[in-house]
C-alpha cells in the first residue's frame, strides 16, 4: 500500500466477506494498539468493537451490509488498549463480498451526541415523570373521602405509574397502621423497620419500593409497590413515587378533615331534622326526607311542625341556600326563628317580615326559600305564604289535586319590604290534606318545571286515597324514580281530620248509648284514663240528654251535634305562649261541645234539669253554654300528665 | 386488530403443501429470510411475518406491558398459526425468535411439527454454571449503543436506496426500508431479549426440532447450542460452517440443506 | 235497662241491670208504682247498673215516693265506685238512702 494509505488520518480496512481483515492501514492500528501481524488475516472486524458495537454489528450492520451492500456514518466504538474510542464508520460490499471501510475519529462529535442525548432523555423522562404526576394528582382531588383516595391511589400505582401490585395502610383510630386495599397479587407486609416510615422520600427495598405517604402533620399512610418482572419492564420511578406520596399525604389529609366535617354536619342536620310533631286527632302529619344523589355534604332543606298556639298548627319548610356546615347551622336558626316569631297574632306574611329581618343578620340565610302554613285545627281555616318556593299543594279528600299560586312572595331578605309580604287563606274540609315540598321534588335539568309540577300534582291526586305516611312514601318514591343529578328532597304533607270526634244523636236519644260508647272508645284511643273518661261520658250524655230535651223537644227529626277533642299543651318556652296550664308541664284538656238548633233556655225550677246541671258541674272543671245558631255547652275537662 | 396487517404478514409458495412460518429475530425484519424461504416455496406453504414495531408492522399495536416478556411474541406467533390455519406448522426461528417459537411451542404443541432454532440462546447473560456469552453491563453497553445510533439512525431508515446499481431488483423490494425499526420498540426489544430467562420452558418443549448452530457466534455461542440441544427433549443439533450470528443471510445454502435433510427424515 | 224482682218475702228486692240514662228511662218511671205496690220494705240495687245519670236520680226518686205513698221503707243498694253511686253522692242523695251492699240494706230494713 502506499505511503499516503497509511498517512490518511482515518482508519481504512478492507475485509473479505467473512468480515475478517485483509488490510488495515497505520493510523487504525494505531487506534486499536495492535501490530499487523496480530489483526490482519486474523481477526474479524466485529471483534475490535466493543461488546454492544460487536452484537449491534452482528445482528444489524452486517445484515445491512450483506443485504444493502452499504453502510453509511455508522457510530460504533473501537476497543483500543486503554480505553474505547468512537468512531464513525462508512464501509461499501462489491459483489464479491470484499468490503471496504473507512473510519473517522468521532471523539469530539461522540462528546457532544452523548451531552445531547443525555439532555433529551433527562427531559423525555422528566415530560413523562410531570404527566404521571399530573394524572395521578388529578384523580387523587377527585376523590373524596379516604376511602376514595385509597382507591384512586391505589388504581394510580397500577396503571399509570407502572407497578405490577400495590398494597396500602393507613392508621387506624389507635395510629396503627392497618391494611387497607391492594391491587394485584402482593405478599407484602409492612417493614419492620419505622426507620423506614419516617423517610421522606420512597424507598427501594427487597425489590419493592415503600412510599411513607405523609400529611402535613401526620404519616397518613404507607403505599407499597412491586415492580414488574418481565425482562423488558421498566422499573418503577422513585422520584416520581416520592412525589405521589407526598400528593397522597396531603390528599390523606384533606380525606381526613372533610370526613370529619361531613360527620359534623350530618349529625347536626340529622339533630335538626328529627320533627317531634304534636300529636293531635285533629290532624295527620307525615314527612320525609331524602338527600342528594351525588351531594355529598349536608344540604339546605328543612322542615317543621309544631302548634302555634293551642289549635293552631304550623307547617313550615324550607330550603337554604349552600350545603355543608354553614348551611346546616343556618337552617337550624332559621327553624328556631319561625317557631320564636310564629303565634296567634302573626301570621304568615309578618313572620316572613320578621323573618327578613332575621336573615339580614344570619348571612347563610339569605335567599333561603319557605312555605309557611298555620291551619287552625278546630274550623280547618288555612293561612299560608310562599317566599321565593315552589307552591304548596292542596289535595281534597274528594281526589282534587291544585297549586296554590297566591301568597307569593320573593326568597327571604331579598330586599323586600313589609308591604311586599302576601298571605292567602284557604277552607280545609276534613279529610283535605296540604302538602310542602322542596324543589328537589320537582326540578330536573331535562324537565321543564311546569311538567315537573304538573307530575306532582297529578301523582298527589292519585294517592290521595292512601293514609298520610303511604302518602308520602309512595309520592316521594314516584316522584324520584329517576335518581339522577338531583338535589336534596323534603316533602311534608299534613291533612285535617276535622274535630277528632264527632257524632250526632237524634234528638229522642235513641243513639245516645251508642254515642257515650263511641266517645269512651275516642277518649281511651286519645290517651285519657278510664276515670276521666268516665265522668267526661257521664258529663256529655247528660248535656246531650238535656240538648235533645230542652233544645229540641226530643224531636226524631231533630239532631244533637257531639264534638270532642283533646288539646295537648307542651311546656313552651316562648314567652307569649297563650295556652292554659303553666310553663313547662305538658298537659291536655277534653273539650266537648254538645250543639242543638233550639235555643237552650235557662233552667227552670226543675229538679231534674237542676241535677243535670249539679251532676255536669261536679264532672267537668267548666262548663259554658254558648247561643249562637242554636246552643252549645262547651264542657271542658282537663287532664291529669296526659300520654303524649 | 387483523393479525395479518398487525404483523405484516406474506404468504407464498404451494397452496396444498404443509406450512412453514419464518419469524426474525433481534435486528432487522423478514427479509432476513430473502435466501432461505425460497427455497421452500415448491414444497411449502411460505409465510413471513415481522415482529410488532420491526419491518413493515403496525408500530400502533406495539403494547410495552405485552412485549416486556417473550411470551407476548409467541402470543403473536400463535395468532398469526391460528389465523391462517397453518397447523401443523413447521416453525423457522431465528436468534431470539428460535425461543419465541419453542415458548410457542411449549405452550400449544397440536399448533407445531417441526421447529427449526437457528442461533438459539434461552439465556444471554451468564448465570452460576451457565455461560450465556454476556455480563449485564455488556448488555447495558449495547443498549448505548444502539441510543447512540438512533441520532445516526435515521440514515439508515431513510426510505432511499443509494447506489446500488448492480441490484436493480432489490429497488422495488426493499424500498431501502430494510432494518428499519422504532428505536423506542427497538430498545425495549433490546432489553426483553437479552434480559429474558427462558432456560426451563426448555424441557417443556415436546416438538421435534433442529437446532442450526454457527461455528463462529459472538451472540449465541456453541457452548449455548448445545446447551439447548441437551435440554431439549426431542432435538438434532446441526453445526454450521459458518461465522456470525445470521447463517440465513451469511450462509444460506448450508441453512437450506441442513432444514431440508432434517425435514426428510 | 231492666228491673227484676228477685225477691219478694219480708223484704223485695229489685235489681236494676243495663244502662240507665234519659233515652230509656221515661217508660220506667210509669212502672215504679207497680213494682212497689203491696212490699212493705223494697231494696233497689243498683250494683249491675252500667250507666247511671241524672235520669237514674229522677227514678229513684220516684221509688222514694211511691215507697212513701205505699208506706213502704226503701233503701238503694249503690256499691262504692260504681257509677250510681257517685252520681247520687254529686247530688246529695247518698246519706239518706244507700247502702254498699244488698245485705247492708237488708240488715237497715230489719232493723
Amino acid at each position: 500500500m502506499s505511503a499516503g494509505w497509511d498517512a490518511v488520518p482515518a482508519g481504512l480496512l478492507t475485509l473479505d466477506r467473512d468480515g475478517t481483515l485483509t488490510e488495515a492501514n497505520a493510523t487504525f492500528l494505531s487506534w486499536v494498539g495492535r501490530p499487523r501481524e496480530d489483526v490482519v488475516g486474523r481477526v474479524r472486524l466485529s471483534e475490535l468493537l466493543s461488546v454492544g458495537g460487536r452484537i449491534y454489528w452482528e445482528t444489524h450492520l452486517g445484515p445491512l451490509l450483506l443485504v444493502e451492500r452499504r453502510l453509511d456514518e455508522v457510530a460504533v466504538e473501537l476497543r483500543g488498549v486503554d480505553e474505547r474510542l468512537p468512531v464513525l464508520l462508512t464501509a461499501v460490499a462489491e459483489d464479491d463480498g470484499t468490503v471496504h471501510v473507512v473510519l473517522s475519529s468521532a471523539r469530539e462529535r461522540s462528546r457532544y451526541e452523548r451531552e445531547l442525548r443525555a439532555a433529551r432523555e433527562s427531559a423525555e423522562r422528566s415530560a413523562a415523570q410531570v404527566e404521571a404526576l399530573q394524572l395521578v394528582t388529578a384523580a387523587l382531588s377527585r376523590a373524596v373521602g379516604v376511602s376514595a383516595v385509597a382507591q384512586a391511589l391505589l388504581d394510580a400505582a397500577v396503571r399509570t405509574l407502572g407497578a405490577s401490585a400495590a398494597a396500602l395502610w393507613l392508621p387506624d383510630g389507635t395510629g396503627a397502621l392497618q391494611p387497607h386495599g391492594a391491587r394485584g397479587e402482593l405478599s407484602a407486609e409492612l417493614p419492620r423497620a419505622a426507620a423506614v416510615l419516617h423517610e421522606r422520600t420512597a424507598v427501594e427495598l427487597d425489590g419493592r419500593v415503600v412510599v411513607p405517604l405523609h400529611g402535613s402533620n401526620h404519616l397518613r399512610g404507607v403505599l407499597i409497590a412491586t415492580p414488574r418482572s418481565e425482562a423488558g419492564s421498566d422499573p418503577l420511578d422513585v422520584e416520581v413515587l416520592t412525589a405521589v406520596g407526598q400528593q397522597a399525604g396531603l390528599a390523606l389529609d384533606r380525606a381526613g378533615l372533610y370526613e370529619q366535617n361531613a360527620d359534623v354536619a350530618r349529625e347536626l342536620q340529622h339533630s335538626l331534622l328529627a320533627v317531634d310533631p304534636p300529636a293531635d286527632p285533629r290532624f295527620t302529619v307525615a314527612a320525609a326526607y331524602r338527600p342528594g344523589v351525588e351531594a355529598l355534604e349536608v344540604g339546605g332543606d328543612w322542615y317543621d311542625v309544631f302548634l302555634a298556639d293551642t289549635g293552631l298548627l304550623s307547617v313550615v319548610v324550607g330550603d337554604v341556600v349552600g350545603r355543608g356546615l354553614g348551611a346546616a347551622s343556618a337552617m337550624g336558626q332559621l327553624r328556631s326563628a319561625v317557631r320564636a316569631v310564629s303565634g296567634p297574632r302573626t301570621g304568615p306574611a309578618a313572620l316572613l317580615t320578621h323573618l327578613d329581618r332575621f336573615v339580614g343578620q344570619v348571612e347563610a340565610a339569605g335567599m333561603a326559600t319557605l312555605a309557611y302554613a298555620e291551619l287552625d285545627l278546630d274550623s280547618g281555616e288555612v293561612t299560608y305564604a310562599c317566599a321565593g318556593h315552589p307552591p304548596p299543594l292542596l289535595v281534597r279528600a274528594t281526589g282534587a289535586a291544585a297549586l296554590l299560586w297566591e301568597g307569593r312572595s320573593t326568597p327571604l331578605g331579598a330586599f323586600a319590604s313589609p308591604g311586599d309580604r302576601h298571605e292567602a287563606t284557604l277552607q280545609l274540609a276534613a279529610g283535605d290534606r296540604l302538602l310542602l315540598y322542596t324543589d328537589g321534588l320537582i326540578e330536573r335539568r331535562d324537565r321543564s318545571l311546569d311538567d315537573g309540577l304538573e307530575l306532582l300534582r297529578a301523582t298527589a291526586a292519585e294517592l290521595a286515597g292512601l293514609p298520610i305516611a303511604d302518602a308520602v312514601r309512595e309520592l316521594t318514591t314516584r316522584l324520584l324514580q329517576d335518581e339522577v343529578g338531583r338535589d336534596d328532597v323534603c316533602v311534608l304533607l299534613v291533612g285535617w281530620d276535622s274535630t277528632g270526634f264527632e257524632r250526632h244523636v237524634s234528638a229522642d236519644l235513641t243513639g245516645l248509648s251508642r254515642m257515650r260508647h263511641d266517645l269512651a272508645g275516642w277518649l281511651e284511643d286519645s290517651g285519657v284514663d278510664s276515670r276521666t273518661g268516665r265522668d267526661v261520658v257521664l258529663a256529655t250524655s247528660e248535656a246531650v240528654a238535656n240538648a235533645a230535651e230542652h233544645g229540641s223537644d226530643r224531636s226524631p227529626d231533630r239532631h244533637v251535634r257531639v264534638r270532642a277533642r283533646l288539646e295537648r299543651h307542651r311546656g313552651s318556652s316562648r314567652g307569649d305562649a297563650g295556652g292554659d296550664g303553666d310553663p313547662g308541664s305538658d298537659g291536655g284538656t277534653v273539650v266537648v261541645e254538645v250543639h242543638d238548633g233550639g235555643r237552650w233556655r235557662t233552667p227552670t225550677a226543675s229538679p231534674e234539669r237542676g241535677r243535670g246541671l249539679q251532676i255536669m258541674g261536679a264532672l267537668v272543671d267548666d262548663v259554658v253554654v254558648e247561643s249562637a245558631d242554636g246552643t252549645t255547652v262547651v264542657l271542658r275537662r282537663s287532664l291529669p300528665g296526659v300520654e303524649r | 386488530m387483523d393479525v395479518l396487517s398487525r404483523n405484516n404478514v406474506s404468504v407464498s409458495g404451494a397452496d396444498d403443501a404443509p406450512s412453514m412460518l419464518f419469524a426474525h429475530g433481534f435486528g432487522c425484519d423478514k427479509g432476513m429470510w430473502r435466501h432461505v424461504a425460497p427455497a421452500f416455496e415448491p414444497s411449502h406453504r411460505v409465510v413471513l411475518f415481522d415482529h410488532v414495531g420491526a419491518g413493515h408492522s403496525d408500530l400502533s399495536a406495539y403494547d410495552p406491558d405485552r412485549y416486556s416478556s417473550l411470551q407476548g411474541y409467541a402470543l403473536d406467533a400463535v395468532e398469526i398459526v391460528e389465523a391462517l390455519d397453518l397447523a401443523p406448522v413447521v416453525f423457522v426461528g431465528h436468534s431470539v425468535s428460535a425461543m419465541i417459537g419453542a415458548l410457542a411451542a411449549a405452550d400449544r404443541p397440536e399448533l407445531f411439527a417441526r421447529l427449526v432454532l437457528v442461533g438459539p440462546s434461552p439465556r444471554y447473560i451468564d448465570d452460576d454454571g451457565y455461560r450465556g456469552g454476556f455480563s449485564q453491563q455488556e448488555i447495558d453497553e449495547l443498549l448505548e449503543t444502539m441510543d447512540g445510533n438512533y441520532l445516526g439512525w435515521s440514515q439508515h431508515i431513510a426510505p432511499v436506496i443509494m447506489g446500488v446499481p448492480d441490484r436493480p431488483e432489490l429497488g422495488e423490494e426493499l424500498a431501502g426500508s430494510f432494518c428499519r425499526t422504532d428505536p423506542a420498540i427497538a430498545r425495549r426489544f433490546a432489553r426483553t431479549t437479552f434480559l429474558s430467562d427462558n432456560r426451563s420452558d426448555l424441557p417443556r418443549v415436546t416438538t421435534p426440532s433442529l437446532v442450526l448452530q454457527c461455528r463462529n457466534d459472538v451472540i449465541a455461542p456453541m457452548e449455548v447450542g448445545q446447551y439447548v440441544h441437551q435440554q431439549l427433549p426431542d432435538s438434532h443439533l446441526v453445526v454450521l460452517d459458518a461465522t456470525g450470528h445470521c447463517p440465513n443471510l451469511s450462509a444460506p445454502d448450508q441453512v437450506v440443506e441442513a432444514m431440508q435433510r432434517y425435514l426428510a427424515a | 235497662m231492666t228491673v227484676e224482682t228477685v225477691r219478694d218475702d219480708v223484704v223485695r228486692v229489685l235489681r236494676a241491670s243495663g244502662e240507665l240514662d234519659a233515652a230509656v228511662a221515661p217508660p220506667l218511671l210509669d212502672q215504679v208504682g207497680d213494682w212497689v205496690r203491696g212490699a212493705r220494705a223494697v231494696v233497689l240495687d243498683l250494683a249491675d247498673v252500667a250507666f247511671f245519670d241524672s235520669s237514674g236520680v229522677r227514678l229513684v226518686d220516684r221509688f222514694s215516693r211511691e215507697c212513701g205513698r205505699a208506706g213502704a221503707s226503701l233503701r238503694v243498694v249503690a256499691p262504692p265506685g260504681g257509677v250510681a253511686r257517685q252520681v247520687l253522692e254529686i247530688v246529695g242523695m247518698a246519706g239518706p238512702l244507700v247502702d254498699d251492699d244488698l245485705d247492708a240494706a237488708v240488715a237497715a230494713l230489719s232493723a
